[in-house]
């Protein structure tokens, strides 16, 4: 079965901060990524990330790996890149034929696997403990005009519709003989006309009536009111406070040059 | 024709279909009724391939249907979708029709088409343009992209729904035509009024279960099964019951019925 959104309804700490103060932490853990790149730094901050979501957001172990794992394909084609293609530096441990494997380039491919892994990591941390109509209205409220943030909810509120339109659409056309599978790339590629000249009429139609029933309910009328509002409570700053000593204390560990790696 | 042995089926969401067992005689008319959510459509899913079951099986003549394709399966049972627009992808009524002869790489294909568009009162839109036409039009051109593979059993998916009172009497007198070819007929439908029309018999289910197989009179009859799954019986039905005549669908049935109990 497809999943459309990632958030996991929970009852924890993290899923009752307000979504204005998990925007900022993450942002500053994906910037503390790009810190450090050392495996041992950067490798700490990952498993860090994992046990924080379990201890904070109660989200299992396991559920975090299962949104990883689509990530893994990419996260070794870095790797691969960096010990075939990496520094000059270092010592040569493994030749085959031009390609020198070197020790320098190996713990760099380690550094950048779990940097990537954790700067996906901190993008999820916000995706799975925030609703999504939370994190259009936090943005709003972080001066994104409305519009845009109506735009951002509308893409994600269709996402699982279209999804769902795909498959039915899919389906109808297997039900007509078509057979997906079958067939040099091309003619795969060509096979998924039946599939996609409807979704896109369908998409448009969709689009065209939403527009018309957004603007028969007064869209676009200045100062307008929410009916949820977001409301910083005390433990919102004690977590951003938290957020930003982490963030100083990274930075400094940066700029003395702890967790950097010399290629 | 077709028997479903201890089929079960599972969604990821736990939703089951639990031990499904049933035969389909050859020029059959069957109607599967219940509720929203009942499991018919599941259920018609896994007849037709496009989900397969988790235990026990499909059998089609008599050959195991887990063994065939999807394609294979649409020679024997043809499925017609709900929704018309989400197969429709072609410039023309007869390319959109053709669609199907095509993946079955089927021979004579024009003159298979043209016959298929004259059984479904489309000949004179052949060269139209398929967005053109209007819903009930649409309705009877997703027949006909089915029927032009001829399946030998036919499975329509609330065929009338959203479709006015001419277009609905016009699609329910072309599968009363193929009724007297002798072709097999599974209807899903909410509509009592169109499945004591077209069928004689009914399997009803219940949160993903068979809760009765029988002669649409004999089921209709029963009270305590029409209260448990809140069926609401065709109008005329109700009328007879009323006046203990038990369950008739016939105007002319009834009116004699109510003229040999006053004489």
């Amino acid at each position: 079965m497809i999943r459309y959104t990632m958030f996991l309804r929970r009852k924890s700490i993290l899923h009752s901060i307000d979504p204005r103060s998990k925007i900022i932490l993450s942002l500053f853990l994906f910037t503390v990524c790009i810190f450090f790149n050392k495996p041992i730094y950067i490798g700490v901050m990952f498993l860090s990330l994992i046990v924080f979501l379990k201890a904070f957001g109660k989200i299992e172990i396991k559920k975090t790996l299962s949104f990883l794992k689509p990530m893994l394909p990419f996260v070794i084609m870095i790797m691969l890149l960096w010990i075939l293609l990496g520094s000059e530096k270092g010592n040569v441990i493994y030749q085959i034929w031009k390609l020198k494997i070197k020790d320098v380039n190996i713990e760099m491919a380690i550094a950048m696997g779990f940097r990537v892994l954790a700067m996906i990591l901190s993008t999820f941390l916000l995706l799975m403990t925030t609703e999504q109509r939370d994190l259009v209205l936090a943005l709003v409220k972080m001066k994104l005009p409305y519009e845009y943030g109506l735009t951002i909810a509308i893409a994600l509120r269709y996402v699982p519709t279209l999804a769902s339109l795909a498959v039915s659409i899919t389906d109808a056309q297997k039900a007509r003989g078509l057979e997906l599978e079958k067939g040099n790339i091309l003619e795969k590629i060509k096979k998924y006309v039946p599939i996609l000249v409807p979704l896109i009429v369908k998409s448009i139609q969709l689009a065209q009536e939403l527009a018309i029933a957004i603007e028969t309910r007064a869209f676009g009328k200045p100062n307008r009111t929410f009916y949820r509002d977001l409301k910083f409570k005390f433990k919102d700053l004690v977590f951003l406070s938290v957020a930003v000593i982490f963030f100083v204390i990274c930075l400094y560990l940066r700029i003395k040059g702890y967790g950097v790696l010399d290629i | 024709m077709l028997k479903v042995e201890n089929l079960c089926y599972e969604y990821e969401s736990g939703f089951k279909l639990k031990n499904i067992n049933f035969e389909v005689k050859g020029g059959e008319s069957i109607g599967i009724i219940g509720e929203n959510g009942s499991g018919k459509t599941t259920l018609v899913k896994n007849l037709i391939g496009l989900l397969r079951p988790k235990s026990g099986r499909v059998l089609l003549n008599g050959e195991d249907a887990s063994k065939m394709s999807v394609a294979e399966i649409a020679r024997t049972i043809g499925f017609v979708f709900q929704n018309p627009d989400n197969q429709i992808f072609a410039s023309s009524v007869k390319e959109e029709v053709s669609f199907g002869p095509q993946n079955l790489k089927m021979d004579k294909i024009e003159e298979i088409v043209n016959d298929v568009l004259k059984k479904t009162d489309l000949f004179k839109y052949k060269e139209s343009h398929p967005f053109k036409l209007s819903g009930g039009e649409k309705q009877r051109l997703a027949l006909a992209s089915i029927l032009v593979m001829n399946p030998k059993i036919l499975v329509l998916d609330e065929p009338t729904s959203g479709l006015d009172l001419r277009n609905a009497r016009k699609l329910i007198e072309i599968v009363k035509n193929l009724q007297k070819e002798g072709r097999t007929l599974i209807l899903i439908s909410h509509d009592m009024e169109l499945v004591s029309d077209l069928c004689e018999r009914i399997i009803l289910m219940k949160s993903g279960e068979i809760i009765a197989d029988g002669g649409i009179k004999d089921i209709f009859d029963d009270s305590n099964l029409l209260e448990k799954t809140r069926l609401d019986l065709p109008e005329i039905a109700k009328l007879s019951k009323i006046l203990e005549f038990g369950v008739v669908f016939d105007p002319e049935e009834l009116y004699r019925k109510w003229r040999a109990s006053n004489d």
